[in-house]
């Protein structure tokens, strides 16, 4: 456990580099427990847990950065050579460094916990089986159904950073998601229903009591009929339609077209090397027509129940909310300490995080949401005249800066007079993330409005998996091509 | 640094020694990786991982299952894995076609894998070395952005009927962008051996690519037309079709192109695509994570669908034969080719090109999606770092980033011809392998039309 880590033993270490010539460091030392059951076709599938432990030190040195982390976390003289290697590469950095500006940040002592009712692992395995046997019974009784899945997932990392300014920061994070799917077949044809939502269903920073909350069981049957009925169903037509997004999928829109792009350290050209940059730059804040007035995207890290929230980054900072997109206007960006301060700022937003303490903590979403509107999705749907209603990722494509998007979804409706028509499959839509935003002229009340936990945002080498959340109303967008 | 073959066989000859009745298999990852990243000509983040994971895998006589994973080789957390993986097997369902685990006794090959060179490789060397690079090219206004990844893996794998594996390994991974003004090219290469990436000719085919036609900007109207891929553009595909078409899930799931299609001809006479861990001109490694012995596998034999790629308990499961595929224990896909090639042709790029009367050359993709529709792996995403457009016979200008949207099975039942020569392309999931790719030239690709 990271909480049996003695903070001095870490403090010590961060001493001596100092004293080594090192301008600052921090250590960060992680447990991360995970359970993960799934079933599949009545029959248990998956039952595995993971334990992993893991210290890591970042260092700067003159002008230059190094990371270093181990596995071995109990062993000091393991503990020791880390420090050492993440201080020699912060050396070697230098060598070919140009001057780095990094505020320095107030000493914080602190303890945070998300909370929950029921502790996730005090749910027996036989129970959690039982559970989701049960959800996909009603999956299974039709020759068309090829796969019927269910899987529930508990997730518990606890966290102690340290650092040279003095900040002593414990932290642990709960968590649980779940999901069901149901598979279709017939002929070449292939198609899959899911419930909350695909790849794993979805996530909150809670208990069981969010598992019993999702009433798999109980929409079993809706996905069961809605796979089937998709392999008969005529393909989403192509062309320019008025597009209304459900909630899921808008959440997914807004993670690929704002979360990504709003990142400071894409936008300076360092992620480049893997993920791609930003259409978004510093000179566009305050003045640059992101979307339309009804668009206001916040980035808020102190959602309780949420996996996109926290207590502190992996910078010590504390969990902000503040606005990235306000009535349309781009006015914010995800930052960072050295991002911050290269576009003339003296503070973070406190978005730096990494997966675990064996890897370096780079800048990621919190929870990034659409603010909810007015308009009820009953009257939304009611005042389209010719559109088309989708929602549930089913693909995602989006290029190198964030603006070039493609989407497929798993269902799609036809809207004719202002209702919901017959089922389409494999609806796809595309275009340019500006013109996107700028279309978009009904937002979603908040009863429409959901937060999305997604637990596999994928950034950095060695690719680092985050566990971000969006939350979205349903909106319309007028004039969207359909592919 | 990693573990070496008897401080791997210590927790292997622990958690064995658990079974009892039952059969246990252990598979023990260690991995030393150093990776520094660069962007704006700037080594931003230096970075070294050592980090060990032991997996156990717990087999009831009847067939079920369950699997513990731990970063700790603590005798107490070891113990602690073997009742977690127990405890999850007795709560599990009987595996359909279980006939026990892999048990041959068969030596696997030896080979020296390890290149001391690269492991001691000095991270002030490193930066020298690219700080030289970074020189030159600041001279010509370009800036590179990249990564230089270095790493010692050894893997253990051992179980309860007697079957014992180590192999320790090296490998390097150069990536380069280079950035100049709105433009970009790229190179990489992945190796064994650091002495085997020749750093300042990837550089120079980044900058190379970046360059090229830059005054001679084009527009395309988009739709279907010859295209011609080069190896790492491939290997983003591979990439793909791995998860959706070769994996052993996808084929019992039945989102494969190839589940009910074996011995069916699903792409072109002149593809052939295989699973070769043993052929040691490319990044041999001697077992798979189940601790069978790699053998050249065919998955795809002259367009024929031969087999998917499964890991032993999926082979009875499936009613197939084991091809040594298991990625992980209990890994979802269930199989996985980590060492695909596609077979070379004759052509050469220049060649392809001489060919072209009107089409697109493609340095490589980016965010390619394979989930629109897995059974005909139709697959979108953006084309990066170099798109050139041929007209009569020749690159005739720049292309901006194009997207597409393709069937992966009618692409390859289009191919018109393929490189002789091959690159080896690395993947950051995949730390003992990669893929061995041609270039190749479609006869159709649909590009999407530009708006």
């Amino acid at each position: 456990m990271s909480h049996s880590f003695d903070p001095t033993q870490l403090a010590d270490l961060l001493r001596s580099l100092s004293r080594s010539g090192a301008r600052y460091s921090d250590a960060r030392a992680t447990t991360t427990e995970r359970q993960l059951v799934r079933v599949r076709n009545h029959r248990v599938d998956v039952i595995s847990s993971t334990v992993d432990h893991a210290v890591g030190v970042r260092v700067l040195a003159g002008n230059g950065w190094g990371f270093a982390s181990t596995s071995d976390a109990r062993n000091h003289e393991a503990l020791e050579i880390t420090a050492q290697r993440a201080l020699s590469l912060a050396r070697a950095s230098h060598l070919i460094g140009s001057p780095i500006s990094f505020p320095d940040s107030d000493a914080v002592s602190a303890s945070w916990a998300s909370s929950y009712l029921i502790d996730p692992w005090s749910i027996s395995l036989e129970m959690k089986i039982e559970y989701l046997l049960a959800a996909i019974e009603p999956i299974g009784t039709d020759p068309r159904i090829h796969q019927a899945v269910g899987e529930i997932s508990s997730y518990r990392q606890q966290k102690l950073f340290v650092s040279s300014a003095g900040s002593i920061i414990h932290q642990t994070a709960t968590e649980m998601g779940g999901g069901i799917e149901a598979h279709a077949m017939a002929g070449n044809d292939y198609q899959r229903r899911t419930y909350p939502n695909p790849f794993g269903g979805d996530y909150q920073a809670r208990g069981w009591e969010f598992i019993e909350g999702l009433d798999l069981r109980g929409n079993a049957s809706r996905i069961r009929d809605e796979a089937i009925a998709l392999l008969d169903a005529p393909k989403a037509p192509a062309g320019t339609f008025d597009l209304v997004i459900g909630s899921s999928q808008l959440a997914l829109q807004v993670h690929e077209s704002c979360g990504h792009a709003a990142e400071l350290d894409r936008a300076l050209g360092y992620e480049v090397s893997l993920a791609g940059g930003s259409f978004l730059d510093p000179s566009m804040l305050g003045t640059f027509h992101y979307g339309s007035p009804g668009v206001t995207i916040v980035a808020d890290a102190t959602i309780a129940g949420s996996i996109g929230s926290f207590g502190f980054d992996d910078e010590g900072n504390k969990a902000q909310r503040f606005p990235l997109v306000e009535r349309g206007i781009f006015v914010d960006f995800l930052t960072g300490r050295e991002s911050a301060a290269r576009i003339g700022r003296d503070a973070s937003n406190a978005t730096v995080r990494a997966e675990s303490a064996s890897r370096l903590p780079l800048i990621r979403m919190t929870n990034i949401n659409l603010e909810p509107g007015t308009a009820s999705l009953d009257e939304i749907i009611a005042s389209t005249r010719n559109g088309i209603f989708i929602d549930t990722n089913k693909s995602w494509s989006i290029d190198d800066r964030r603006l070039n998007f493609q989407f497929g979804c798993e269902v799609g409706f036809a809207i004719e007079n202002g209702r919901l028509g017959r089922l389409l499959k494999n609806p796809v839509y595309g275009g340019s993330t500006p013109s996107f935003w700028r279309s978009c002229d009904l937002v979603g009340d908040r009863a429409s409005w959901q937060l999305w936990g997604l637990p596999n945002c994928g950034k950095g080498e060695p690719l680092q998996t985050m566990r971000v959340a969006h939350g979205a109303p349903a909106a319309r967008f007028l004039g969207v091509e359909m592919r | 640094m990693i573990l070496t073959g008897e401080q791997s066989a210590r927790p292997i000859e622990l958690a064995t020694s658990e079974a009892g009745d039952d059969q246990i298999d252990v598979a023990l990852t260690s991995i030393d990786r150093r990776l520094s990243r660069f962007a704006n000509s700037e080594l931003h983040q230096n970075t070294a991982e050592s980090s060990a994971m032991l997996t156990v895998r717990v087999l009831l006589a009847d067939g079920r299952l369950g699997t513990a994973t731990t970063s700790s080789l603590a005798e107490s957390d070891i113990r602690q894995s073997v009742r977690l993986a127990r405890f999850a097997a007795n709560s599990a369902s009987s595996l359909p076609g279980f006939a026990g685990h892999y048990s041959k006794p068969v030596d696997v090959t030896r080979a020296n894998l390890f290149d001391d060179a690269t492991a001691w490789l000095d991270p002030s060397e490193k930066a020298r070395l690219l700080g030289d690079i970074f020189d030159e090219a600041r001279s010509k206004n370009i800036s590179f952005a990249g990564s230089l990844t270095d790493s010692c893996i050894a893997i253990a794998t051992g179980n309860s009927s007697g079957v014992r594996r180590y192999a320790a390994t090296t490998q390097c991974d150069a990536s380069f962008i280079a950035v100049s003004g709105s433009n970009s090219g790229h190179a990489t290469q992945t190796a064994r051996r650091i002495g085997d990436l020749d750093l300042v000719q990837l550089s120079s085919e980044a900058v190379e690519r970046a360059g090229r036609f830059s005054d001679r900007p084009r527009q395309f109207e988009g739709g279907p037309c010859v295209a011609i891929v080069e190896p790492a553009g491939i290997a983003d595909l591979f990439e793909w079709i791995n998860m959706i078409t070769f994996s052993g899930q996808s084929f019992e799931e039945g989102s494969s192109l190839m589940h009910g299609k074996l011995g069916e001809q699903i792409f072109g006479s002149n593809v052939t695509i295989v699973d070769d861990a043993a052929d040691p001109g490319f990044l041999p490694f001697p077992f798979d994570m189940e601790g069978l012995p790699k053998k050249r596998i065919t998955v795809i034999d002259r367009g024929v669908a031969t087999t998917p790629l499964v890991d032993y308990l999926y082979a009875g499961k499936l009613g197939l034969e084991a091809t040594a595929s298991a990625a992980g224990l209990g890994s979802d896909d269930h199989g996985s080719g980590l060492h695909l090639c596609l077979a070379a042709g004759s052509s050469s790029r220049e060649e392809m090109i001489r060919g072209t009367e009107r089409g697109v050359l493609v340095t490589r993709f980016h965010y390619v999606n394979g989930l629109l529709d897995p059974r005909t792996a139709l697959m979108t995403g953006m084309t990066r770092d170099g798109t050139f457009l041929i007209e009569h016979g020749e690159i005739t200008g720049r292309l901006p980033n194009l997207r597409w949207t393709q069937s992966i099975s009618e692409a390859f039942s289009s191919v018109m011809d393929l490189s002789a020569a091959r690159r080896a392309i690395g993947s950051s999931w995949n730390p003992i392998g990669g893929t061995l790719a041609p270039a190749v030239r479609f006869e159709t690709w649909n590009f999407d039309p530009s708006r």
